[in-house]
């Protein structure tokens, strides 16, 4: 049982760092501050 | 007395390693944190490790998915909350998708480019000024608005007309510039589409544009100079660092473009976690959402709204906006020796307007491109000088015959238009747009039958 | 943030494969002293690269030499250096500037002759390690004799540009131990990029803090009509409590996420560094919130300025002064401004109250001590508000941070 808990534990925290992985590219990518532009 | 916990250091250097593991098989240090003891408690290390590759890779597989199609079903622009004024960059893949959804395979696409003069700032949706000219061209032709504020003549619809054209569409392209000036690729507000699509390969083959790239690459490299950070008599240097970091920090950002474009186009993370914010939640806090940062984008409407026309050109604005007006034309135009105003040719801003105008795009786009220069409202034109009217014909005039020498057909727009037809000085209200595709319209379908697209 | 560049994914996807699959230590320490010069070129530029490796170079060989002066030297330089390339500039304009203005000026353009465009990359990390090791070494410890073990403590990339503040003695066992592993610690890695991506999380809602704040109370320079405080009052008194939690957590969250990141990623290298953030905010003193706050660099101002300058050694009033002088240099080590300064005074003068009351209130102060020793809400509670009043002198110049600290208890305008 414990064995059990253990593989799905690292399973689902393993898929959740993968994506956040994968996440934090696109978040590398956004400029500091949107460019906000004002019309005339 | 400085913290030594450690035996003899020169013991350590010199003696064979530890033992790697204690008897549980763990990598144990009774003064790890309670979280760490958690953890190995808890996880497995290579069932993790394997997981976190799995998940990395599921979503780089959905990423793959999402750039295959477009998010944005029922799509009319890309308005305030769907483009970068709020953190929100649709992916050229996802724009090309969008362009093609419910288009027939006969249908010559009209791919409306560039900033918010063609967007149709100040004009909501129902009344934007391209619903009129869908009804002018017909059903042969399907008018796509791929335009946001902010981005330039040759980027966002550009790009996506160029890659459609590559995979043999019938394109036609609108697209704005202002008088005697075009964007240099390292100067773009908004350069991410351009970006993307040269990482994916999407576009043609054009070696004089890629030179101009290259050239853009090399200055993203170029260190800060000096006098960038020299302190400025006067000025608080707590802000002039923190200037410099900003400047710093942005120049960082624009010399990982051509390396963060690459990754994306082999990871496709700018096409999921787009596509989820867009139908999912929104994850990033920027100041025009604010508490609901965090809202599906989806679940926003299009803001724009009528303006009534006493509140569209406010006093305190007049100085700047006619400051703005004459300073395009200054520097295109000089006085000749006979005392009138002739275009400066030889001056820095036309020759690299020339410059830029054939390196922009290829060739094969830029013969179906139609560049629209547009006139600035009466309300401020009324208030020029005689010589400062002129010094604007002679620079609307450059720009044309220029862009038209480029292989652009290229044409101004709003010339007699009222003050009612603009929204504020440059952007048109309902009544200009439909004006503007009454200009545009017979001029596409000119176009359209030169290129063979249509057969009358 | 350095950690957060595609070229930085890159770099990291190849050096901690390359570091796994190599098994020989020797071989190890030289590929990671390989990629930490690499990370460090890349970042710091070529010429960026200079002042590290001219005072790395001085200082292992001043260390070798074990000659007690050499060492003052050694550590004379390094903190000339610092001194140089980050508070130039407030010395001359702040400092020589507030007696005479144009002599002010005068030096900071002199200044500025040898001065690159920023200050190189990590300046305030290694220069404090480096004074660190020579002065360890002038009270007798070991010498790291062996090159490639100094080169590697010296610009060991995980933390080499944000910390946490490395000591010889316990890194350099820690990193031939890593190294030494034979076999790939699956245990360590997995552990290690989980602190990583805990880092992360904390790094981007601190930035969302951050980008949140910024837009309530923006900079002067981008808003000339309004002060921070000014602007502060246009907000309602929940409001303001609010933005002041926000500060507090920003703060923690954007510090200890860089930390976390710098501690898995060594972890990943099977390489143990020290933690440097150990919930703050649960401190029910200001001397325990000092125990887990920043540990690395509050540690080494306590054994390389205060216990130096005496201590607690010669009496109430020269411990609360010594440690004035050191929250005051801790202050300005975080940034080149009378506000962080202030900062560091506002929590040396806070220390002294609570590390001298005792003895100084007599009976009443044992009392006293007793009863708040029962009462840990209380002193978790004051000892919370005193730190988060204390981040207003931090974020926002001397004055402005007093008008709001006001306005945490006006009414709303």
């Amino acid at each position: 049982m414990k064995i059990v808990l253990r593989w799905t534990v690292s399973v689902v925290i393993g898929l959740f760092v993968g994506a956040i992985i994968h996440y934090s590219l696109y978040r590398i990518g956004l400029p500091l501050q949107p460019f906000i532009y004002m019309s005339f | 007395m400085s913290q030594s916990t450690s035996p003899s250091l020169a013991a350590i250097e010199t003696a064979a390693p530890p033992a790697a593991v204690d008897s549980a098989g763990h990598r144990a240090n009774p003064t790890s944190p309670a979280g760490e003891r958690i953890f190995q408690h808890l996880i497995i290390g290579n069932v993790f490790l394997i997981s976190v590759l799995v998940g990395f890779l599921v979503c780089c597989i959905i990423g793959w998915v999402e750039s295959h199609q477009t998010p944005f079903k029922r799509f009319l622009r890309f308005h305030h909350w769907i483009n970068p004024q709020t953190q929100f960059y649709p992916t050229v893949s996802q724009m090309i998708e969008t362009a093609k959804l419910d288009a027939q395979p006969d249908q010559v696409l009209v791919i409306i480019g560039s900033d918010s003069i063609l967007f149709g700032s100040g004009q909501p949706v129902r009344q934007i000024w391209t619903n009129h000219l869908q009804e002018l061209l017909g059903p042969k032709y399907k008018v796509v608005v791929m335009a946001y504020p902010g981005a330039a003549f040759a980027d966002s619809g550009a790009v996506v007309a160029e890659a459609l054209l590559k995979q043999n569409e019938k394109v036609l392209l609108v697209s704005h510039l202002f008088i005697g000036h075009l964007n240099p690729l390292d100067k773009a507000a908004h350069p991410h589409v351009f970006w993307e699509a040269r990482a994916r390969h999407l576009l043609l083959d054009d070696p004089d544009r890629e030179a101009e790239v290259q050239k853009a690459i090399a200055s993203f490299s170029e260190p800060a100079k000096k006098d960038d950070a020299a302190h400025k008599p006067n000025a608080d240097p707590e802000q002039e660092a923190k200037k410099a970091l900003a400047a710093a920090a942005e120049r960082g950002r624009r010399r990982e473009m051509p390396l963060g474009f690459g990754l994306d186009a082999a990871l496709r993370f700018n096409d999921l976690w787009t596509a989820v914010g867009y139908r999912n939640f929104f994850t990033v806090w920027e100041p025009l959402s604010k508490d609901k940062f965090y809202w599906a984008r989806k679940d926003f409407p299009d803001p724009e709204r009528p303006t009534p026309l006493e509140a569209r050109n406010p006093p305190r604005l007049y100085d700047e906006h006619m400051n703005l007006i004459r300073q395009w034309s200054m520097a295109l135009t000089r006085r000749g020796a006979d005392g009138r105003w002739e275009e400066d040719s030889a001056s820095r801003s036309w020759t690299d307007f020339e410059h830029l105008s054939r390196v922009a795009m290829p060739a094969e786009v830029r013969k179906r491109t139609l560049a629209v220069v547009t006139y600035e409202s009466p309300f401020y034109r009324r208030d020029l000088t005689p010589d400062e009217t002129q010094q604007q014909q002679l620079g609307l005039q450059g720009t044309v015959r220029r862009m038209n020498e480029a292989g652009y057909d290229c044409l101004t727009v709003g010339a007699d238009f009222s003050i009612e037809d603009y929204f504020d000085v440059i952007h048109f209200a309902p009544s200009g747009g439909a004006k503007m595709a009454d200009t545009l319209a017979p001029e596409l379908k000119k176009l359209a039958k030169q290129l063979g697209y249509v057969s009358e | 943030m350095i950690f957060l560049t595609y070229w930085f994914y890159v770099f990291a996807a190849i050096a901690l494969p390359a570091y796994w699959l190599v098994r020989h230590r020797t071989a190890r320490l030289i590929l990671l002293l390989v990629t930490c010069v690499v990370f460090h070129a890349h970042f710091a530029g070529p010429a960026g690269v200079i002042p590290i490796v001219v005072l790395a170079v001085l200082t292992y060989l001043i260390g070798l030499t074990r000659q007690r002066r050499l060492c003052v030297l050694g550590i004379a330089v390094s903190v000339g250096a610092l001194l140089f390339y980050k508070y130039a500039m407030f010395l001359c304009l702040n400092v020589i500037g507030s007696v005479s203005p144009t002599a002010g000026q005068s030096a900071l353009a002199f200044a500025e002759r040898g001065m690159p465009a920023a200050p190189p990359l990590a300046i305030s990390f290694f220069a404090f390690e480096f004074i660190h090791y020579l002065y360890d070494i002038r009270r007798g410890s070991p010498t790291l004799k062996n090159p490639l073990h100094f080169a590697n403590f010296a610009i060991f990339w995980p933390s080499i540009v944000a910390g946490p503040i490395k000591r010889y003695e316990q890194f350099v066992p820690a990193m031939l131990d890593g190294a030494g592993a034979t076999s790939i610690d699956y245990d360590s890695i997995a552990y290690g990029l989980f602190r990583v991506t805990i880092g992360f999380i904390k790094k981007t809602a601190a930035d969302g803090l951050t980008a949140y704040l910024a837009y309530c109370l923006p900079a002067p320079v981008n808003a000339p009509d309004m002060s921070y405080a000014a602007r502060f009052a246009g907000f309602s008194l929940p409001e303001r409590w609010m933005m002041l939690g926000m500060l507090s957590l920003r703060i923690l969250w954007d510090f200890s996420g860089y930390s976390d990141m710098a501690i898995g990623f060594a972890r990943m290298m099977s390489i143990r560094i020290p933690e440097n953030f150990n919930w703050p905010y649960l401190a029910d003193s200001l001397a325990d919130f000092w125990h887990r706050w920043h540990i690395s660099l509050s540690t080494w101002i306590r054994d390389y300025v205060y216990i130096p300058l005496g201590g607690s050694r010669h009496g109430l009033m020269r411990k609360a002064s010594n440690g004035l002088i050191a929250f005051a240099l801790v202050g300005l080590w975080h940034g080149a401004a009378w506000n962080f300064i202030a900062w560091g005074v506002y929590h040396g003068v806070g220390l002294a109250i609570v590390s001298t009351y005792r003895a100084a209130l007599g009976p009443v102060g044992r009392t006293l001590h007793r009863w708040l020793s029962v009462n840990r809400l209380i002193t978790w509670a004051v000892t919370l508000t005193y730190v988060t009043f204390g981040w207003l002198l931090f974020f926002y110049p001397v004055q402005d941070a007093w008008r709001m600290f006001m306005l945490l208890f006006a009414g709303h305008r």
